[in-house]
C-alpha cells in the first residue's frame, strides 16, 4: 500500500500525461489557491461527513473517526473504538433537551454500530455482534429512525433499539446495498442487487415492520448507485452503464439511458482513447443530483442528465485518467469530480459556442425509451447530438495534491473543500484570498487586544 | 620609572543624547545611537604602535613576594602578545588598585575577611598605545598576607573606543568570571581552613597532653588512674559518636575493635603513664611508645600485634614531630594555638556564611564583624578543667583509621613563612570553577574579537533586530537574534536566588548555583544534626580527637540524606553508606523549601558545642571532595531538581549554539585558516593576476598523490575554499614546477567548477587582503577558532559568495529568486549531491524562514516528494537518480509541478513562472559589480529587508484587507504601484508576517495557478 502511495503514482502519472486532458497551470476560475493538509489517519480515508458548518468527520480503514475544524485545520476529537475499518458513516441530528445535537453513526467491519458525540468524543451508543456488518447507513428524516443496510436491512430507533429487520435473504451474496429514502411518509428502500427492491416501512404505534413490496427487475447488471432526485423521481445506475429514472410513486421507468461510450475513430480529440473498452468504463460509480440535474460518474467519464427534461445535458467520456469515485453538483452550476487518479476536477457547464457543430466529444449510445418499453438491448442508436440543449463540460480547474485515489470530498461552500484519499491524508482546499483576508482580520483583532505590536 | 597609568573616565555616549521629542521620530528602542567615533577618526582600526597583534585577556597577580606578575593570557601569550611587555603592563595595571581596604592586621583576635567588591577600571598606557579594561579581584589564601591575594583580569586592546563602548558588557562578563573564580576560591579556602583547623585542633591536643604529662609527672599515680577512669568515660562517649558515624555493616566489627582497643588502651595507658613517670625528658613520648609497644605486643594476638605496630609507627612519627617541634613554652603555645583556632573558625564561618548573607541582603556590604561566635562560644578552659585529656592510646587508635591526610602539628612560628611558595591559581581556585572561568574568558575574547566598528555595528544590528520581532524571523540569521536573548540570560544582575537559598559556599547566583548548592549544603545539615546530638550529650563533646574517626567514616564517597540526618544520628549511617548523589539532590529540592530557616538556625547553634565546627569541617571536606569528581557533576545535571537552563546559563554558551550547525565545517577548516593567515599575502597575488590565479586553482585541484588525474573535486557546500586554503603551501611549492593543468588545455570539462574555484579564490584572497588591513582578527592564526562571531561572518561570506556565483552562472537567476520569495518551492534537481547542495546553499539567502529556522530548506533528498513536504520545504535539493526509470523529471516533480519551480542543474534549465516585476531586480543586478561574498551578503540582506519592510507595511495596511471595499484595488495600486509579481512577493511575505504575529501557524500552502516558463542556458 505504502509502496503504491510513494512510488506508484509516479508511473501512473507518466501515463497520465499522455492521455489526460490537461488544463495547464493557468486556471483563473479555480479559486482554490490554498491548501492545508490534515494528517491523522493511518489508512485509507473513505468517508467524510459534514457535522455542521465548520466541522467535519473523517473515517476510513484505520477504524478511527477524526473530527476536524475545517476553518483552522485543527483536529478536534478522535473517536476511537472500532477495531476494524469503518464501512459507513453518517451524521444524525436529534433533538435533546430542546436543542438539536448532531451525532455520528458509524458502522464497521467489526460488526458494530456506534453513535458518537463529536463534541466530547464519547461513544454514546454501541451495538455489537450484528449478524453482518452494515455497509450503509441512512437516517430517515421525519421519523426518528435510521437504517443500516448490509446483508439485511435493519431499522433502528434513536436509542439503538432494533425496531425491525427485513426478512429478505434472497441476495445472501449481496455485498452492496444502497437504501435510499424516497418518499415522505411512505418509506421505501431499495436494496441494490440486480433488482431494486422497494421496501415499505410501516410505522405504527405498536411496531414497525419492513416489507418488500416491489421488485424492480429492469437492470441487467449490478446496481452501483441509487439516488432520489426529488419527490417524484429516483435514479439508479448499474455496472454496465444503465441509468434508469424511476417514478417514485408507481415505480415505472421514466427514462432509460444506456450509456455506451462509442469508440470513435478519426476524431482528433485528445481524450478519445482508442482501445478495447472495458466493462468498468461504463460502470456508474456514483450519482449526484441537485433535484434537476443528475451527474453520473461513468467509468472515468462524467455524464450530466436533466431528470426533468429527460435529456442529456453534457457528458465527457474521459474526465479523469481513472475511475471517477465521487461527484458533486455545486451551487454555481459547477460539477466537481474526484477520481482514482488522485485528482479533483472542477467542471463548468458551458454552452457550446456553435450549437450546430457536432459535439466535440465522443459519441454515446443512447436509448431514450420512455415507459417500460425500452428494455431491449439492441445496438445503440448512433446519432449526432445536435440537440439544442447540449452543453459542454469544460474543465476549469483541478486540484492536485493527493498521491492516492481521492475517495470523497465534502464541500463547505466558501470555506472550502475537503478531500480524502487513499494516501491517508485529508486536504482542505481553500480560497487563498479569503483566507488571507481572514488572517489579516485576525491579526488586527489581535493587535487590538494587545494594544499594538 | 613607573609612571602612573592613565585612568580614563568612562562615560556612556547615551548620557548626552537628548530624548527624542519629535512624535514622528523612531521609538527609543529603534533609534540608532550616534556614531561613537569622533569625526576625524576612521571607524576602522588605526594601525597603532602596539606590539600585540590582537586583543587579549591578561590575568595578573600582585604577588606579595615578587610584585605584579602576569599569570596567563588568553589566547596564549605567544599568539596574542607578540613583543608586548606583559611584565611591565601587569605592573602598570596592578599598580592601580581601587579596593578600599584589605583584611585587618594579622594576629588580631578577630581576623576578618574582607569581602571586597571588585574594582573595574579602564586604564590606558598611552606610551604603548595599549588600553585595558581592568577588573581587580581578590582571592583568599590562608597563607597569604591578610589572607588575600590580589588578582586582576584585564582586557587589553589597542583601541580605546572599543573598551569604552563595551565597558558595560566587559564589566558584566568579567564580573561573571570573577564570581566564578571567587566561588571556586571560597570553596578551596574553606577546605584549606578545614585542614588548618584540624591541624590546630590536633596541635592543641598534643599540647594539652604534653602539659598534662608535665603536670602528671609531679603528681601521685592514683590521680592518674582517676584520670584514666575519666578518660574511659570519655572514650565511651567517643565510641558513641563513632558508632553514630559508622555504617551499619561495619558497626559490629567496629565495636569489637573498639573493645580490643579499649582494653589495650587501658593497659597501654597505664603502662605508658607508669613509664612516663620514670622517664622525663623531651623525647619521652617517643621512647615510651616504642617501649610499651614492644612489651604489650606479647599480650595480644596477631591482630593486636599488627595494630600495635601501626600504633608504633604512627606514634613514632607524631611524637617525633612533637618532640622535634620542641615548644619552648607550651602554655604560651597552647594559648596561641587556641587563639588561632578561634581565628580560623571565625574565618571559616565568615567565608561560608558570606554567600548566604549576601543572598539575604541584596545590598550586602563588605563583611561586618560578627562577634556572636566569641560571646557564645564556651570558654575552652572547661575542657582542660575536666581533665579529660585524651589518652595517647585512644588517640592513636583513632589515627590508625585515618587513611587520608593526617593532621599536622603546627607551630605559630611556622604560620607565616614568606619564603614559602605561594599557591598558584589552580590551587587557589577549585578546578571546576577555574575551568569555567577560563572558558568564559575565552568566550569573552572571542566575543569581543574584531574591530571596534564591527562590534559596534553588530551590536546595533542585534539590538535593532531584537525589536523587529514581527519581521526578523524571515531572513535574519537566527544567531543574530539568539545571541541577544542569550545575553539577556547572562545579565549580570543577581537573579532570584530561588535555587539555593542556603548553599554556604555559593556566592553569586550567576554561576553554577545549583551545582554548588547540592554539594555544599550537606555540611550545614550535618551541622544541625550534630548540634542536636551534642546538645543532648554534652559530655561526649570534648573528645575531639575522636572526631577524626568521624571524618574517617565519612571519608567514603558518601552522601547523606540531610533529612534523615536531622536529629537522628543513627540514621545517618544508613544514608551515609547508601547515598548516591541523587539522594542529595533529592534533598536539595526539599531544601529549597525549608532551607532558609535552617541556615539561620545553624549559625547560633554551632558555637554551643565546641567541636562542632571541627566536625563540620571534616564533613565539609568530605562533601567538597565530591565536587571534584566528574561524575558527580553529571549526576547532578541529570536530576530534575536542577533546571538545566540554569546550569547552562552560567556558561557563555551563546556562541557555541549560534553556529553549531556549521561546526563541522568550521572544524574542517581550522587548519586552513591557519594557512590563510600566514599565506594571505601570497594568495592575494593570485588576485592581481587572474590568469595566474586560475592556474593556481588548477593546481589546487590536483592532489599531490595523483598529479595528472583531472578530477574535479566536488565537495560539500563551499568546499573549494577549504581545499584551496589547505593546499596553499602545496601550491607554493608547486607553482613553478607544475605545467598547466591538462584540463584547461583539453577544455573538455565544463568550466563551471573551474570558475567556481576562481571565484572562491578571488574572494578569499580579497577577503584576506581585507583581513590584513584590519589586522585584528584573522592575521594571527588561532587554533581555537570557534563557531563564533568569526564563524558566522565566515558563513555569511560563504553564502554571499555562492549566491554571487549562482547569479553569475545562471542568467535567469531572478526567476528562481522570485519563486523563492513568492513562496513557491524551488527544487534544485541534479544528480550530483555536491553541486545540488552548493546551489541550495547559494539560494539560502533568498529563502524566507517558514516555521523554524532552516526547516524550510532541505538540501538533499532522494525520497519522492509528498504534498506535506511542500508545506514545509521551500528549497529542496532533489536527487535526480532517485527515480532512474524516468530520465527527465522525476514523476513526483511532474505531479506537483504546479507547486514547484525546478532548477535542473544538470541540464541547466529552470522551469518556473517568469518574473516580470522590478522589485527584486536589485538582488541579481550586482552579479558583476560586487566581488566579495560578504559584501554581497550584506547587500542582499539590505535589499531583502527593504522588501520585508514593504511587506510589513502591507500587512498592516487596513484598507487592503477589508473585504469588499471599493477602494481595495485602488488602494493596493496606489500604495504599491507594483507589478503583480511584486505584489505576490509582498503578499507572501506579509502573509508570513501575519501568521507569525498571530502565533497561529497552520501549515498552509498558498499557490497560484500560473503558467511556468522554461528557461534554458
Amino acid at each position: 500500500m505504502l509502496r503504491w502511495i510513494l512510488g506508484g503514482r509516479g508511473a501512473q502519472g507518466a501515463v497520465e500525461k499522455s492521455a489526460a486532458l490537461c488544463i495547464g497551470e493557468e486556471q483563473p476560475k479555480n479559486c482554490f489557491t490554498e491548501l492545508q493538509v490534515l494528517k491523522g489517519h493511518f489508512d485509507i480515508v473513505r468517508f467524510l461527513v459534514q457535522i455542521d458548518d465548520f466541522r467535519l468527520a473523517s473515517a476510513g480503514d484505520d477504524g478511527m473517526v477524526l473530527v476536524w475544524n475545517v476553518e483552522t485545520g485543527e483536529r478536534l476529537v478522535e473517536l476511537r473504538g472500532h477495531t476494524q475499518q469503518i464501512t459507513a458513516m453518517t451524521s444524525y441530528t436529534f433533538i435533546r433537551g430542546g436543542k438539536p445535537h448532531t451525532g455520528l453513526i458509524t458502522a464497521s467491519s467489526d460488526r458494530t454500530l456506534s453513535l458518537w458525540d463529536p463534541d466530547t468524543g464519547n461513544r454514546v451508543q454501541t451495538v455489537s455482534d450484528l449478524q453482518s456488518s452494515a455497509r450503509c447507513l441512512l437516517v430517515l428524516s421525519g421519523v426518528d429512525v435510521w437504517l443500516s443496510g448490509g446483508n439485511e436491512l435493519c431499522v433502528w430507533s434513536r436509542d439503538f433499539q432494533l425496531q425491525c429487520k427485513s426478512v429478505h435473504h434472497r441476495d445472501a451474496g449481496s455485498r452492496h446495498s444502497a437504501p435510499e429514502q424516497i418518499h415522505h411518509q411512505l418509506m421505501r428502500c431499495i436494496r441494490a442487487w440486480r433488482t431494486p427492491i422497494i421496501f415499505k416501512l410501516n410505522l405504527s404505534e405498536v411496531e414497525m415492520s419492513v416489507l418488500a413490496i416491489r421488485h424492480l427487475a429492469d437492470h441487467q447488471d449490478t446496481i452501483r448507485a441509487l439516488i432520489s432526485i426529488n419527490d417524484g423521481l429516483f435514479a439508479s445506475g448499474s455496472h454496465n452503464g444503465e441509468l434508469i429514472l424511476w417514478d417514485a410513486v408507481d415505480w415505472t421507468i421514466q427514462a432509460y439511458e444506456f450509456i455506451l461510450w462509442e469508440e470513435q475513430a478519426g476524431d482528433a480529440q485528445p481524450e478519445i482513447r482508442v482501445g478495447q473498452q472495458k466493462q468498468t468504463d461504463m460502470s456508474i460509480q456514483h450519482l449526484a443530483t441537485d433535484g434537476e440535474l443528475v451527474v453520473a460518474a461513468v467509468g472515468s467519464g462524467l455524464y450530466v442528465y436533466n431528470a426533468v427534461m429527460k435529456t442529456v445535458v453534457a457528458y465527457r467520456k474521459i474526465a479523469h485518467d481513472s475511475d471517477v469515485l465521487h461527484t458533486m453538483l455545486l451551487d454555481n452550476g459547477q460539477v466537481m469530480s474526484c477520481s482514482e487518479d488522485g485528482s479533483v476536477r472542477i467542471w463548468e457547464l458551458q454552452d457550446l459556442p456553435l450549437p450546430a457543430e457536432p459535439a466535440p466529444s465522443g459519441f454515446f449510445g443512447m436509448f431514450g425509451t420512455f415507459g417500460r418499453s425500452g428494455k431491449q438491448t439492441g445496438a445503440p442508436m448512433k446519432k449526432l447530438l445536435d440537440i439544442s440543449g447540449l452543453r459542454s463540460l469544460e474543465l476549469i480547474g483541478d486540484l492536485i495534491g493527493h498521491s492516492g485515489a481521492v475517495q470523497m470530498f465534502a464541500s463547505f461552500g466558501e470555506k472550502g473543500l475537503v478531500t480524502c484519499s487513499a494516501d491517508h491524508l485529508l486536504i482542505a482546499w481553500k480560497d487563498g484570498e479569503r483566507e488571507s483576508q481572514l488572517r489579516s482580520l485576525a491579526l488586527f483583532q489581535k493587535l487590538e487586544e494587545m494594544q499594538g505590536l | 620609572m613607573i609612571g602612573s597609568p592613565d585612568l580614563l573616565a568612562f562615560t556612556a555616549e547615551t548620557d548626552f543624547r537628548e530624548p527624542p521629542t519629535d512624535p514622528l521620530a523612531l521609538p527609543e528602542e529603534l533609534s540608532i545611537p550616534l556614531c561613537p567615533h569622533s569625526s576625524n577618526s576612521s571607524p576602522w582600526t588605526r594601525t597603532s604602535r602596539v606590539k600585540f597583534s590582537k586583543d587579549f585577556i591578561l590575568i595578573a597577580e600582585f604577588s606579595e613576594q615578587v610584585g605584579p606578575q602576569p599569570l596567563l593570557t588568553i589566547p596564549d601569550e605567544t599568539k596574542a602578545c607578540g613583543s608586548f611587555d606583559l611584565n611591565h603592563f601587569s605592573l602598570r595595571i596592578m599598580s592601580v588598585d581601587y579596593q578600599t581596604s584589605f583584611a585587618g592586621p594579622l594576629g588580631s583576635s578577630n581576623a576578618k575577611l574582607n569581602f571586597v567588591e571588585d574594582a573595574k577600571v579602564v586604564l590606558g598606557e598611552s606610551r604603548e598605545g595599549a588600553y585595558a579594561y581592568v577588573h581587580h579581584l581578590t582571592l583568599y589564601d590562608l597563607e597569604a598576607r591578610g589572607f588575600v591575594r590580589p588578582f586582576c583580569m584585564a582586557y587589553v586592546s589597542s583601541q580605546e573606543e572599543k573598551i569604552m563602548h563595551h565597558f558595560p558588557q566587559l564589566s558584566a562578563e568579567f564580573s561573571k568570571v570573577s564570581e566564578c573564580l571567587k566561588t571556586g576560591n571560597r570553596k578551596n579556602f574553606a577546605n584549606e581552613l578545614d585542614k588548618k583547623l584540624g591541624d590546630l585542633e590536633y596541635t592543641r591536643l598534643i599540647l594539652l597532653r604534653e602539659i598534662r604529662r608535665e603536670q602528671l609527672s609531679s603528681e601521685p599515680v592514683s590521680e592518674i588512674s582517676g584520670g584514666g577512669e575519666e578518660m574511659v568515660n570519655g572514650r565511651f562517649a567517643w565510641q558513641r559518636v563513632n558508632e553514630d558515624k559508622k555504617g551499619n555493616s561495619s558497626l559490629s566489627q567496629t565495636r569489637e575493635e573498639e573493645k580490643l582497643k579499649e582494653k589495650e588502651g587501658c593497659e597501654f595507658s597505664v603502662e605508658e603513664v607508669g613509664k612516663s613517670k620514670d622517664m622525663s625528658g623531651l623525647d619521652k613520648g617517643n621512647e615510651s611508645g616504642s617501649v610499651v609497644l614492644s612489651t604489650g605486643a606479647d599480650g595480644g594476638g596477631n591482630n593486636r600485634s599488627k595494630r600495635k605496630e601501626r600504633f608504633e609507627s604512627l606514634k613514632e612519627t607524631e611524637e617525633g614531630q612533637s618532640a622535634r617541634l620542641r615548644w619552648p613554652d607550651k602554655a604560651a603555645e597552647l594559648a596561641s594555638v587556641e587563639k588561632a583556632i578561634q581565628e580560623h573558625r571565625s574565618l571559616l564561618k565568615q567565608v561560608t556564611s558570606y554567600p548566604t548573607r549576601k543572598l539575604r541582603d541584596p545590598e550586602f556590604l563588605p563583611y561586618e564583624p560578627d562577634d556572636a561566635p566569641h560571646t557564645l562560644e564556651p570558654d575552652p578552659n572547661p575542657y582542660t578543667q575536666h581533665s579529660l585529656i585524651p589518652e595517647p592510646g585512644v588517640e592513636c587508635s583513632v589515627f590508625t583509621h585515618t587513611s587520608s591526610r593526617p593532621p599536622q602539628l603546627v607551630s605559630s612560628s611556622s604560620c607565616r613563612r614568606f619564603d614559602k611558595r605561594l599557591k598558584n591559581l589552580e590551587e587557589l581556585c577549585d578546578e571546576y570553577f577555574l575551568q569555567q572561568a577560563l572558558k568564559q574568558l575565552r568566550s569573552i575574547e572571542k566575543n569581543f574579537r574584531g574591530d571596534s566598528s564591527y562590534l559596534f555595528t553588530r551590536q546595533l544590528t542585534q539590538k535593532l533586530l531584537q525589536h523587529l520581532k514581527s519581521t526578523n524571523f524571515l531572513f535574519e540569521e537566527p544567531c543574530d537574534l539568539v545571541v541577544e536573548t542569550e545575553q539577556q540570560l547572562h545579565k549580570p544582575e543577581v537573579r532570584p536566588s530561588l535555587l539555593l537559598p542556603v548553599s554556604p559556599l555559593q556566592s553569586e547566583p550567576v554561576s553554577l548555583e545549583s551545582y554548588t548548592s547540592c554539594v555544599e549544603m550537606v555540611p550545614i545539615k550535618l551541622q544541625v544534626s550534630m548540634n542536636g546530638q551534642f546538645l543532648a550529650e554534652p559530655n561526649s563533646v570534648p573528645s575531639s580527637p575522636c572526631c577524626d574517626d568521624l571524618a574517617l567514616v565519612t571519608d567514603a564517597p558518601t552522601e547523606c540524606d540531610c533529612q534523615d540526618r536531622e536529629g537522628v544520628p543513627i540514621q545517618m549511617k544508613d544514608s551515609i553508606s547508601s547515598g548516591e548523589s541523587i539522594e542529595v539532590l533529592g534533598t536539595e529540592k526539599s531544601f529549597r523549601t525549608q532551607g532558609t530557616h535552617i541556615s539561620i538556625e545553624t549559625v547560633p547553634l554551632r558555637p554551643l558545642s565546641f567541636p562542632a565546627p571541627f566536625l563540620e569541617g571534616r564533613k565539609r571536606r568530605v562533601a567538597t571532595q565530591r565536587t571534584n569528581s566528574e561524575d558527580s557533576i553529571e549526576v547532578l545535571s541529570t536530576t530534575d531538581s536542577i533546571i538545566p537552563d540554569d546550569l547552562r546559563a552560567s556558561y557563555p554558551s551563546a556562541i557555541h549554539e549560534e553556529t553549531s550547525e556549521c561546526e563541522g565545517e568550521e572544524k574542517d577548516r581550522t587548519s586552513g585558516q591557519e594557512d590563510k593567515g600566514v599565506e594571505g599575502c601570497r594568495c592575494s597575488s593570485g588576485e592581481a593576476a587572474p590568469a595566474e590565479g586560475e592556474e593556481k586553482c588548477n593546481n589546487f585541484l590536483r592532489t599531490p598523490g595523483t598529479p595528472d588525474t583531472p578530477t574535479i573535486v566536488l565537495t560539500p557546500p563551499d568546499p573549494c575554499i577549504d581545499f584551496a586554503l589547505n593546499n596553499v603551501n602545496y601550491l607554493d611549492s608547486h607553482t613553478m614546477a607544475g605545467p598547466l593543468f591538462p584540463m584547461v588545455d583539453a577544455g573538455s570539462l565544463q568550466e563551471g567548477p573551474l570558475q567556481l574555484l576562481r571565484d572562491d579564490l578571488s574572494d578569499c584572497t580579497s577577503y584576506l587582503s581585507l583581513a590584513s588591513t584590519a589586522s585584528e582578527f584573522t592575521l594571527s592564526p588561532d587554533l581555537h577558532w570557534e563557531k563564533s562571531v568569526g564563524g558566522s561572518r565566515r558563513k555569511r561570506a560563504r553564502l554571499g559568495r555562492t549566491a554571487l556565483r549562482f547569479l553569475r552562472q545562471f542568467p535567469f537567476a531572478v526567476h528562481a529568486v522570485y519563486s523563492l520569495l513568492s513562496g513557491r518551492t524551488l527544487v534544485v534537481l541534479g544528480s550530483e549531491e555536491t553541486v545540488v547542495r552548493r546551489w541550495v546553499t547559494a539560494l539560502t539567502i533568498y529563502t524566507p524562514h517558514v516555521g523554524k529556522y532552516r526547516e524550510s530548506i532541505q538540501p538533499w533528498t532522494s525520497d519522492p516528494l509528498q504534498i506535506t513536504d511542500l508545506l514545509t520545504w521551500k528549497l529542496i535539493g532533489f536527487n535526480r537518480m532517485a527515480s532512474p526509470t524516468s530520465p527527465g523529471m522525476p514523476p513526483c516533480l511532474v505531479r506537483y509541478s504546479r507547486y514547484l519551480s525546478v532548477l535542473d542543474v544538470d541540464q541547466r534549465t529552470l522551469r518556473c513562472p517568469a518574473y516580470r516585476g522590478s522589485l527584486i531586480c536589485p538582488l541579481v543586478e550586482p552579479r558583476t559589480q560586487i566581488v566579495h561574498g560578504t559584501t554581497y551578503y550584506l547587500y542582499a540582506q539590505s535589499v531583502i529587508s527593504k522588501i520585508v519592510s514593504r511587506a510589513f507595511l502591507l500587512t498592516f495596511c487596513h484598507s487592503l484587507h477589508l473585504p469588499s471595499s471599493q477602494s481595495e484595488v485602488s488602494a493596493e495600486r496606489c500604495y504599491c504601484d507594483l507589478h503583480d509579481d511584486d505584489m505576490k512577493i509582498l503578499n507572501f511575505l506579509s502573509e508570513l508576517i501575519a501568521l507569525q504575529l498571530t502565533d497561529n501557524t497552520p501549515r498552509i500552502l498558498r499557490f497560484s495557478y500560473t503558467a511556468s516558463t522554461v528557461f534554458k542556458l
